[in-house]
């Protein structure tokens, strides 16, 4: 197992681009699909971040302006390496978007893509992220789902959304629900000294 | 089209960006189809689905796209770094504040809120990417409440599984189970799926 504090400085930041750049690879049909692949080489292979960090790092991909996968590249390289870590990250996050396109930019000029095979690749692929993301809504469940409180939250938020309510609105909601959370927590923690 | 406009105005895009992309494409769209008409609303729609077909986050992929036809490869670079640098600022910072004051209400409700938010966001996300692999129509999750109000199916007109997404989609969820790196199994459904289509 390698540790943090194995991992030289310069070592850690050539890890973080090239970790980010394979990800990257494989985000198809947006942010999300991303998480599993993080989760996957960052707490399980190396055991650089803990998978408490991973709801920690999908509240921030959601909560701050910006794509989700750049702010997804911007916790992990934070928290691993500075500033200096959120900019190698990001940079490796967008370098295949940007050199894929150009080639397409290249090739396709009238932006008309009918090609078969194209299209089968990238709906098995996404089928492949289906699964993985059953595996991750399991990981997280034992983090996130903790008391019944949390339980009837995350019920009525999914009665919400298939109730057509928006993503930004739900997001609006959770923080004044999660701010009425901690301060009962600490009223109580009060009474019972 | 200049270079510091061109950046300028991915900054702008990129800091409005709340909650994903997506929530910009529309606004991508006016800028680009009605004030500047750089493409047509057909081809624009065409390039979103490029973007959202090839790997990359769906915004990038058409920044740069953008970048590249005004201004070529500067272009294209420029664009997309122009995009993320508010979120680089903004998330960099908000990250160090939260690590400051971690145990403040302020910090520790935010996040509680935000992580049950998370939750219903990957459930949300599964029903996503299932409308674009193993159901060959989208639904939406209307449908789905709709069908088990009434107690039968109700989707779009002519439907189907996907036998074959649905078969890879089982598979790989097996093998996730067993711990086989998520990068090869996702590298493997490519290759089945480029190879079935060439049958």
């Amino acid at each position: 197992m390698k540790s943090r504090e194995k991992l030289s400085n310069g070592r850690l930041l050539i890890f973080l681009f090239i970790s980010f750049f394979k990800v990257a690879l494989f985000i198809v049909g947006g942010g999300l699909a991303m998480i599993p692949t993080i989760e996957h080489i960052f707490v399980r292979e190396k055991k650089l971040l803990k998978s408490e960090d991973i709801p920690d790092m999908i509240a921030i991909m959601q909560t701050m302006p910006g794509m989700m996968a750049v702010n997804a590249a911007i916790f992990v390289g934070h928290k691993l390496a500075g500033f200096r870590g959120a900019f190698v990250s990001i940079i490796g996050v967008i370098m295949p978007s940007v050199i894929i396109m150009m080639i397409i930019a290249v090739f396709f000029q009238n932006l008309d893509i009918q090609n078969i095979h194209l299209l089968r690749m990238f709906s098995c692929v996404r089928a492949c992220v289906v699964a993985i993301f059953l595996g991750t809504a399991f990981r997280l469940a034992k983090n996130v789902l903790k008391s019944v409180f949390d339980y009837v939250i995350v019920g009525s938020f999914c009665v919400l959304l298939v109730c057509g309510f928006s993503q930004i609105a739900l997001i609006l909601i959770s923080i004044p629900i999660g701010w009425s959370y901690a301060i009962f927590k600490r009223l109580n923690r009060r009474k019972q000294q | 089209m200049n270079l510091i406009l061109l950046f300028l105005q991915f900054v702008k895009f990129g800091s409005l960006a709340f909650g994903g992309g997506f929530t910009i494409l529309p606004l991508l769209f006016d800028t680009f189809v009605n004030q500047e008409k750089l493409f047509s609303a057909d081809s624009f729609g065409n390039l979103i689905s490029i973007s959202q077909m090839t790997p990359g986050p769906v915004t990038i992929n058409l920044a740069t796209f953008v970048g590249f036809l005004t201004n070529s490869i500067p272009g294209a670079v420029i664009s997309s770094l122009g995009l993320v640098f508010p979120s680089f600022i903004v998330t960099g910072f908000a990250l160090l504040l939260i690590k400051k004051y971690k145990e403040t209400w302020v910090v520790e409700g935010f996040l509680k809120g935000a992580h049950l938010v998370a939750f219903v966001m990957v459930l949300y996300a599964i029903i996503l990417f299932l409308n674009m692999s193993i159901l060959s129509d989208s639904w939406s999750i209307q449908d789905i409440w709709q069908s088990l109000i009434h107690g039968r199916f109700i989707g779009p007109e002519n439907y189907h599984v996907n036998l074959l997404e649905l078969a890879v989609a089982v598979i790989s969820f097996i093998l996730i189970r067993f711990h086989v790196p998520i990068t090869r199994i996702l590298a493997g459904a490519a290759i089945i799926g480029c190879a079935v289509s060439f049958l």
